[in-house]
């Protein structure tokens, strides 16, 4: 069992504020992990850190064996990355856009490729052809999905990727990381949906003021314990939001 | 390969971007309003010149029998062709005098400039090709540029390209080629439309097409020279600046100042710091240096210029006695000496005054540090041929046909008219041995000598620019 | 009161806005020091060589026994003195000449000498307070304006604002205000500051201060109409810089353009031609030739015509007059072509607030054409009434004598 993402006593400090404090994690091929906190608990910060969009205070963000900030392109040649707001260019089809992303990456994959890609991840075919300025947010994640797909990424960094999908689109999601774990993909996701978590996940951390607190498995958590859990971990931080630190 | 998506991407955004297509279509059309004026403006003023020339070369030629020295005061007009690009860059053509008066006794300036007559609006109307592209290229480059990594980063694709291992230095590039390109497009189409009217009206004006066509890539290159810096000057802005709309503010306040006011400031500047003289005090000083400058007649220094004179009048040396015995006209004699003597003051008052112009022109090469766009004006117009040096060589030349037909015409009465004192004629047949003006302008070889520093410091822009956007895409880029 | 005192507070915190209109204050004071110090330059000139002139004449007038000799050696300097406005607009100052030296010979030959200005900077057009105001001014309003509704629909506060306002349009026209009014004053004060020591009077400086706030209070109608469709900030930032495009730059352009086909002038080298021709050929033409014309005209000294002589004085400078009198129609031409050219130039600038506003301030400084041709016509009463002087003199063959000497015109500059 290859260990592909790993937090070494991760630490990212704003000036005054520590949003994330001494995290050690590590996510396995094959497995789902979920981060769950407020806003403001450091999910963000690591999954930046993991990308290298921010450099660590101190301590280590490592991809597949390397470190992020020895090698950053090495390691982002491993990682898929699906963001909230998965953001496309409009003016460009959801196959285009797919097209441009993965060269950018680096990579290159013929047209049936592509197109088998965006079928993979349940999209529409006729939804190809037409510019992504009308998708639905779905549509969207599922093009931010075959993307990370699309250049072979080992580890997929996932940002809330659920907030705003309807239940079903949300089901369907979920469906399809779990099919790609199965194949040998390590998911670290960050949410705030705590029974979605508990559906999927392997195993959940949670995360309070830039720590992780806890780590449980979901099989652990029963009704009353969810309910524990929320009431302790899931209100507002007081901290300020790393992202608008970022700004 | 990720270079070629990039590209291929960006242009079909401006291709299904409908307000970037509109823009350019603006563009050329003013493009072909300049082009039009430019030829219109261009074309009739070398009507003019060719027909002036002809009513003066037969007025000359057919005055008849005449004393040569009352022909030497009427004498003979020197007309100043068209520039070859003029109806690119019409340069300071409508501001300078158009024709010398080949005058004895006096180095004329050249009179009648077209300025005086134009209708007075605002000075920023003066509409050419050049005029255009200096001003509204930074607009097409910056409207094109100005959201191209902030408005990647507002929309949050950046950080996904970023994310999924772009490079931003070939994001960069990618986006440079695409503007640059496009801006290069329109200035290509531009300079070869110019170029090849030019090239169809070439007439006896004295240009070849060869060099036609060596300005119009000069011209090609630093206007290019000036998108490269256009370019990376946006995708810089567009690159530390947070927002688009903020990216687009800066950058047309930019424009404002280096492409609007500057150029302006300077050159009230340098007309400040290197006060051009006034033509009272020009004539003022030029009549008391021509006064110091005359040795008495009995003088040795006199004398010399005589024996001079004499020599290159027979085409022999003269005996050390010859001098007081010579059968020829006194009168012409003394004409042709004062010519010869005052030849240099004149030269020296008019070359101080080109110098002048020189230190202003320098001084303004100080501020183009500030704005690449002066530089661009200077190269613009000596390329062009329409620049201060193309006119000063112009004036030489006509100085050179004054003192040649000037000294044919004493020649003819000193050697001819022995003792007829004034009133000698020359016989109607005289008038076609008078030289013509056959002005060859300078070829562009000289326009780039010329203008080496004003290359330089373009070249320095271009360069700085390209080093501050990769050095800042590879250490300062914010997702 | 208090919300313009939130307004002010809310100006004072926009960096970019302190930015422009920074630049505005900068760029008015620029112009305003450099075009004060180029009239003190121009009025030391014309001090110098008035000085000189005078100067000069004192010497040649003990020098010459002959009447011809005085007209023919004796300069006289004639000038158009700057207004005390003429520092906000140099118009035409740096194009037509403003002093000439005037001899008694035919004057078509003196009148068209130019001064040996750069070229270059004629071109480039004077960075003067005209252009400060009517050109760069409008810029930097479009620059302040754009976003004012924009900028608050893209914060997501305009529905909030709008709702909460009590008439729909009040924030925003406080807010527009306040920026257009600092961009005002911005220009205005410098230019009173500069104007009122150099002794330009509240004549001139309360209408050009009028110029000033009506044509930005144009601009800030443009950029009202602009933001009433709704679009981003840089929808309307590109909309409102292609209006200062079309308005100060292209639609002069085709005005200059159109006036100058519709009116066509005759050619400057043409009347020079032709006056140098008559005067050459009169050389060689019998003395009947350039006498008859001229009594025509003059015919006072119809008794005086006879020459004896090859060359007499009265004779050389009847033909000098002949040379003027046959160029006049053409001369004649070229004149009215200009006025006609300005007059239109004058009509069709209602389609350019700029040019407008460039134009009424060249009136205002007297910078403009009209005062280039008064100036014109005055040099031509001057050479005329010289000629009237010397008329007597040399057809009457009376010798030269001081008292005679103190009666010749002098040239007046103009009261300013």
């Amino acid at each position: 069992m290859s260990e592909l993402l790993h937090a070494r006593d991760l630490t990212k400090a704003f000036r005054s504020n520590t949003a994330l404090n001494g995290l050690n994690l590590s996510v396995n091929e094959k497995e789902i992990v979920c981060l769950l906190g407020a806003n403001g608990a450091g999910k963000t910060t690591t999954i930046n850190l993991f990308l290298g969009f921010l450099e660590p205070t101190s301590g280590a963000a490592i991809v597949d064996g390397t470190e992020v900030t020895a090698d950053l392109k090495r390691a982002r040649s491993k990682l898929g990355y699906v963001p909230e707001q998965v953001s496309l260019y409009p003016a460009l089809t959801g196959l285009e856009n797919l097209d441009y992303f993965v060269r950018l990456g680096g990579g290159h994959r013929d047209e049936s490729h592509l197109r088998g890609l965006l079928d993979r991840v349940g999209l529409d075919q006729g939804a190809a052809d037409q510019k992504v300025g009308a998708y639905s947010k779905g549509m969207r994640q599922k093009i931010g999905l075959a993307i990370a797909l699309a250049k072979g990424a080992r580890a997929l960094l996932l940002d809330e990727p659920l907030s705003g999908l309807d239940p079903s689109a949300a089901n369907e999601f979920c469906r399809l990381l779990r099919q790609l774990a199965d194949n040998g993909a390590a998911v670290l996701m960050a949410t705030h949906d705590l029974f979605r978590a508990r559906e999927l996940a392997d195993r959940i951390g949670i995360m309070k003021s830039g720590t992780l607190v806890e780590e449980l498995s979901p099989e652990s958590l029963d009704q009353a314990a969810l309910e524990q859990v929320y009431l302790n971990h899931m209100h507002d931080d007081e901290t300020v939001d790393e992202t608008a630190e970022e700004a | 390969m990720m270079i070629g998506a990039i590209i291929g991407k960006e242009l079909t955004e401006i291709r299904r971007d409908g307000r970037a297509l509109g823009l350019l279509g603006i563009v050329g059309l003013l493009l072909v309003l300049g082009l039009t004026t430019g030829l219109a403006t261009e074309n009739a003023r070398e009507r003019e010149v060719l027909q002036a020339q002809a009513d003066d070369s037969a007025v000359f030629l057919e005055q008849g029998e005449k004393n040569p020295h009352s022909a030497a005061h009427f004498s003979r007009m020197a007309h100043k062709p068209v520039a070859p690009l003029a109806s690119f860059d019409p340069g300071v053509s409508s501001y300078m005098g158009q024709v010398i008066w080949l005058e004895a006794h006096s180095r004329n300036p050249a009179m009648f400039r077209a300025a005086e007559d134009a209708p007075e609006l605002s000075r920023l109307e003066n509409f050419s090709i050049a005029g255009v592209l200096t001003l509204i290229l930074p607009l097409l480059v910056v409207l094109m540029g100005y959201g191209s990594i902030a408005g990647e980063r507002e929309r949050g694709t950046l950080r996904q390209l970023v994310g999924s291992g772009a490079s931003p230095i070939h994001l960069l590039l990618g986006k440079f080629i695409v503007i640059a390109g496009v801006a290069f497009a329109v200035l290509a189409a531009a300079v070869a439309i110019s170029t090849s009217f030019s090239l169809l009206s070439l007439s006896e004006s004295g240009f070849s097409g060869g060099d036609l066509v060596l300005r119009g890539l000069s011209l090609l290159f630093v206007y290019g020279l000036y998108i490269v810096c256009l370019t990376a000057v946006t995708l810089l802005v567009s690159m530390l600046v947070a927002e688009a709309r903020t990216a687009l503010l800066l950058l047309l306040g930019i424009w404002v100042v280096t492409v609007v006011g500057l150029p302006r400031l300077s050159a009230s500047i340098a007309e400040q710091v290197y006060p051009s003289p006034d033509s009272a005090t020009f004539w003022e000083d030029t009549r008391a240096s021509l006064q110091a400058n005359r040795p008495p007649s009995e003088s040795e220094d006199y004398v010399a210029v005589e024996r001079e004179v004499i020599e290159r009048a027979l085409g022999r040396e003269l005996r050390v006695d010859e001098l007081d015995d010579l059968e020829i006209n006194r009168g012409a004699l003394r004409l042709e000496v004062s010519e010869v003597i005052d030849q240099e003051a004149f030269n020296a008052a008019y070359a101080e005054l080109f110098a002048n112009y020189e230190k202003q022109k320098n001084l303004r090469r100080m501020l183009s540090v500030l704005s690449p766009t002066i530089a661009l004006q200077h190269l613009s117009r000596a390329y062009s041929g329409t620049d201060i040096g193309a006119h000063e060589h112009f004036s030489l030349e006509a100085e050179r046909q004054r003192n040649d037909i000037v000294r044919a015409m004493n020649e003819d009465m000193m050697l001819n008219g022995a003792g007829e004192s004034f009133g000698y004629l020359s016989p109607p047949e005289f008038w076609e041995t008078v030289p013509e003006f056959d002005y060859r302008p300078p070829s562009v070889a000289a326009a780039w000598s010329e203008s080496a520093r004003d290359l330089t410091i373009l070249l320095f822009w271009g360069l700085a620019a390209i080093a501050a956007m990769f050095w800042f895409g590879a250490n300062r880029t914010r997702v | 009161m208090s919300g313009l005192i939130r307004e002010i507070r809310f100006l004072a915190s926009d960096r970019a806005a302190l930015l422009w209109l920074g630049i505005a204050l900068l760029v008015a004071c620029v112009s305003v020091i450099l075009g004060l110090r180029e009239i003190a330059a121009q009025r030391a000139v014309l001090n110098d060589l008035i000085e000189i002139d005078y100067a000069e004449r004192e010497v040649l007038d003990t020098l010459y026994q002959d009447w011809g000799d005085v007209a023919y050696y004796t300069f006289h300097l004639t000038w158009d003195s700057p207004s005390d406005f003429a520092f906000a607009a140099l118009g035409q100052r740096d194009t037509s000449p403003w002093k000439h030296q005037i001899r008694a010979l035919a004057l078509e030959g003196q009148i068209y000498e130019t001064d040996a200005e750069n070229p270059d900077f004629a071109l480039i057009g004077r960075f003067d307070f005209a252009f400060a105001a009517n050109l760069l001014a409008p810029l930097l309003l479009i620059l302040l304006l754009h976003d004012l509704r924009s900028a608050e629909r893209t914060a997501g506060r305009y529905e909030l604002l709008s709702a909460t306002a009590a008439s729909q349009g009040s924030p925003w026209f406080a807010r527009a205000a306040l920026r257009t009014g600092a961009l005002a004053l911005c220009l205005i004060a410098p230019l009173w500051a500069g104007g009122l020591p150099g002794g330009a009077g509240a004549s001139t400086l309360i209408p050009a201060s009028l110029v000033v706030i009506l044509h930005i209070a144009f601009w800030w109608g443009v950029c009202v109409l602009v933001d009433r469709y709704g679009w981003t900030s840089p929808v309307n930032l590109t909309a409102l810089v292609g209006a200062w495009l079309a308005l100060a730059v292209i639609v002069p352009a085709a005005i200059k353009v159109s006036i100058e086909a519709a009116v066509p002038l005759p050619d400057g080298g043409e009347i020079l031609l032709t006056q140098r021709e008559a005067v050459n050929d009169a050389w060689d033409l019998p003395k009947a030739a350039t006498m008859e014309p001229f009594i025509e005209r003059h015919p006072a000294w119809a008794d005086y015509t006879e020459v004896s002589q090859p060359f007499e004085w009265k004779w050389y400078y009847a033909f000098q007059q002949v040379g003027d009198q046959t160029v006049e129609p053409l001369s004649q031409a070229y004149r009215d072509g200009r006025i006609r050219r300005d007059r239109l130039a004058g009509s069709l600038a209602w389609l350019s607030p700029p040019a407008l506003a460039e134009r009424a301030m060249q009136a205002l400084a007297d910078t403009n054409v009209a005062a280039t041709l008064t100036y014109e016509q005055r040099v031509r009463a001057f050479h005329k009434a010289l000629r009237e002087y010397y008329y007597p003199r040399l057809f009457r063959g009376e010798p030269v004598s001081t008292v005679s000497i103190e009666q010749r015109p002098q040239f007046q500059g103009k009261e300013s």
